[in-house]
């Protein structure tokens, strides 16, 4: 294998592709004026202070837990927790994402009839997996390695011991994502292996989420909370975590390889070995494989028969069609049911398990309060707004958005269809939502009339902001569809949008309920800044519409 | 140069062939035309050739060394132009004619003075500095050309090479296309255009539902037909559609 011609692979990918630019060109502004400008420090300064804040929360919670470790006799706790969901979050994101580019990047057709052996091409695509992927296991594990700083100190096997679980501990999720998505390639002979993929990746994050609040939540007793209170906390989940070290012994190994020779070693060689045996059996047929993806790719779909042809007005057609974007990603159709439904899966799984009468158990008298109902209220439109659904509308699209320039209509129409399909859908699923908790709340049903008014009116605005967003700045040149939704910032901006205008419109709603007890005056003042900041968004998603559409 | 021997691709079992039991051979020396209407077969003959999809049965054999066996060998013989133009859209022109030279281990001076020339001829010199996702289809084509004829290579490889060129561009690729030839070298293309082939190509090659309709010349094809003054346009569609026009 020629180790130059890998490097020069995974340069012309990073060069070509510009993944950390394409994600954070969404914060640049298309005119150099000094407000853009000032707008643009703002953001980046926001997100970056928000991603240290998040280490730091998150290494201040490791520290606690290795303080608690170090009372019951598991001194690297706080490591090997880190260890534990940096393995996890790293396989998950690996799962969903890695076949993009080991299998079915776009470069790969034209690398393919490049002079590049199959070992020398998979080689590189394994490089450029680890530098997309590993980022994300070091931001978990590192505020870890320096929370163990605090209570340890810092010597040289320790500095080792850190530089090797953060250069190689992302190896053993990225080698099992890679094993996994080369079964179902190869199971799947290359077709529909990328619905197969989301829903293995859905299923794990289902089963770890379930399987760790169903732990925590048996040991919960009513009214109990998680303070910083060791003693308290001992009692509570102690058992729980050394039950967890007793069930993932490499991730304890991990977190003593910080302290102990011997144990690092064991750590390298099992990475080391694990990685290579898994590269081996990958790079066997890798060629073939391709061959099989790139097969399937070409083959007819046959979707039934083609309905007697009708009119259908525009609007409808235009939420047809934006329908039929989604569908032609199996990602996106996965990303959005997920969103959309993950909530009433949770729940039914929660009533069937009993965890359900746990977590009520947990919200203790604020179940007879006569807050109840905003509680749900909150809760529902939170849900709603962590839906992508209008935030990346128009970089699904891709390349294809040209065509809307050429069709003979105004952009609002645009802007409206797209508005009704999110109405449709995420409206659609609130209700539901609303209904089972007010059910299972044992509250009237008529609660759902100022509900769902209010809610119709919220996820409006959150879509009109979403899709300004979006018209601003779309993503349009995207490698692998995960670029269009999940790795796209205008999901993420879309979601701090959201989080503002539920803000406002529950303050509204509070404000007059709790200091005056009249809540039918909070309703109507809610109403009146939801429906304020309706038109606002609608004003400014027409006008960057508009501009988008005209460029 | 090039060998098909009972080279079959399906894509879904129980679906008809892409390509049907191929057998066709091509000498050293010639633009050989492959002509076909679409979903004839044209473009996954291409993609088997140039080592993108494998064969399901059968052998391909490119200047002696079979497919599959020795692709890494063959692939450093074939200078490839896709039907889409397929790029790392981030780069610019000149850095992809730097990633493809070193790829094939061109020299620096080697690959200086050829894509000064390439850039000259297909007045591409001022449009390398810039970002390909800035260009336009037929100067991605164009990019995609300089690239294919940048390295030594033995066999051109081109699935519809004159979408999107401007004519002059047409010309000067016909041209190139010959002087290729004339060198000793071979030239496979697939286009739909019949006047181009006609102008341009020794031989022949017509595909239809997978399989091999006729390989030779346009004059034998108008021979076999019985009519020497039709043009290969007449002659294409009596023998894929049966009018005769």
């Amino acid at each position: 294998m020629r180790f130059h011609v890998v490097l020069l692979q995974v340069v012309a990918f990073l060069e070509g592709v510009r993944p950390l630019r394409t994600y954070f060109s969404r914060l640049t502004v298309a005119k150099k004026t000094v407000k853009g400008r000032v707008v643009q420090i703002g953001v980046t300064i926001l997100l970056v202070s928000s991603l240290l804040m998040l280490e730091a929360m998150m290494g201040f919670n490791y520290f606690t837990y290795q303080m608690l470790g170090s009372l019951m006799g598991i001194p690297h706790l706080g490591i090997f927790l880190a260890s534990l969901v940096g393995f996890f979050l790293t396989f998950l994101i690996g799962s969903i994402g890695l076949s993009s580019i080991v299998y079915s990047g776009k470069d790969i057709q034209l690398l393919g009839t490049l002079p590049v052996s199959g070992k020398e091409l998979l080689f590189s695509r394994l490089l450029i997996a680890y530098i997309l992927y590993s980022p994300l296991y070091m931001a978990v594990v590192l505020p870890a390695l320096v929370a163990g700083i605090f209570l340890n100190g810092v010597g040289f096997l320790y500095l080792l011991g850190s530089l090797a679980l953060l250069a190689l501990g992302p190896l053993f999720p990225l080698s099992l994502a890679l094993l996994a998505a080369n079964l179902l390639i190869r199971l799947a002979k290359g077709r529909r292996y990328r619905m197969l993929e989301q829903l293995f990746s859905f299923l794990v994050m289902l089963s770890f989420s379930l399987a760790m609040i169903a732990t925590f939540s048996r040991s919960l007793e009513d009214g109990a909370t998680l303070t910083v209170d060791y003693q308290a906390m001992l009692s509570l989940v102690g058992p729980i975590f050394q039950r967890l070290v007793a069930l993932f012994p490499l991730f304890a190994l991990q977190a003593k390889a910080l302290f102990s020779w011997s144990a690092l070693m064991g750590n390298l060689v099992f990475l080391l070995l694990f990685t290579f045996g898994s590269t081996v059996l990958v790079s066997k047929g890798y060629l073939h494989t391709l061959s099989l993806v790139a097969s399937a790719q070409s083959s007819v779909k046959k979707r039934g028969q083609q309905k007697s042809f009708r009119q259908r007005s525009v609007t409808f057609t235009l939420m047809k069609r934006d329908l039929e974007v989604i569908q032609s990603q199996s990602v996106f159709m996965i990303e959005l049911v997920g969103e959309l439904l993950i909530p009433l899966i949770l729940l039914g799984v929660y009533a069937l398990t009993g965890v359900l009468g746990e977590l009520q158990g947990l919200l203790g008298d604020f179940v007879h309060t006569r807050y109840l109902p905003y509680g749900i209220f909150l809760a529902v439109a939170l849900f709603s707004s962590i839906c992508m659904l209008s935030s990346t509308s128009i970089s699904r699209q891709g390349p294809l958005f040209m065509l809307d320039k050429i069709y003979p209509l105004k952009p609002e129409q645009f802007v409206k269809a797209k508005l009704l399909l999110h109405l449709l859908l995420v409206g659609g699923a609130s209700l539901v939502y609303l209904a089972l908790a007010l059910l299972f709340f044992r509250l009237p049903l008529l609660h759902i009339l100022w509900m769902w008014t209010l809610q119709l009116v919220v996820v409006c605005t959150v879509a009109c902001f979403g899709l300004a967003i979006d018209y601003r700045k779309p993503l349009l040149e995207w490698t692998i569809p995960q670029q269009a939704m999940k790795s796209n910032l205008n999901g993420l901006l879309g979601l701090a949008a959201a989080i503002c205008v539920i803000a406002i419109v529950f303050t509204a709603l509070m404000v007059p309920t709790i200091l005056f007890s009249m809540p039918v005056l909070g309703f109507f003042l809610a109403l009146a800044a939801s429906l304020a900041l309706c038109a606002l968004g609608w004003k400014v998603c027409v006008k960057s519409s508009y501009v988008a559409l005209s460029r | 140069m090039i060998e098909f021997k009972q080279v079959s691709k399906s894509y879904s079992s129980g679906k008809p062939k892409a390509v049907d039991n191929l057998n066709l051979s091509i000498a050293s020396g010639q633009i050989f035309g492959f002509l076909g209407p679409n979903g004839a077969g044209k473009s996954t003959t291409i993609k088997m050739l140039v080592g993108l999809l494998s064969p399901d049965s059968g052998t391909i054999t490119i200047d002696g060394k079979e497919m599959g066996n020795e692709s890494l060998a063959i692939k450093r013989l074939i200078g490839y132009v896709s039907d889409e133009p397929l790029f790392y859209e981030k780069m610019t022109g000149s850095r992809h004619l730097d990633f493809i030279s070193d790829l094939f281990a061109v020299s620096s001076a080697e690959r200086r003075a050829k894509i000064g020339e390439l850039a000259l001829l297909f007045e591409m010199d001022k449009a390398l500095h810039d970002e390909i996702s800035s260009y336009s289809h037929g100067m991605k084509q164009k990019l995609g050309l300089m690239a294919a004829l940048l390295h030594p290579s033995k066999l051109l490889i081109l699935d519809e090479p004159m979408v999107g060129l401007d004519p002059k561009a047409a010309f000067l690729l016909k041209r190139a296309m010959r002087d290729y030839a004339d060198k000793g070298n071979t030239v496979f293309f697939s286009t739909h255009g019949m006047e181009v082939a006609q102008d341009t190509c020794d031989r022949i090659g017509i595909i239809r539902k997978g399989s091999l309709l006729f390989e030779g010349t346009v004059q034998a094809l108008a021979q076999s037909r019985g009519n020497n003054s039709e043009t290969l346009e007449q002659l294409f569609l009596e023998l894929t559609e049966g009018t005769v026009l």
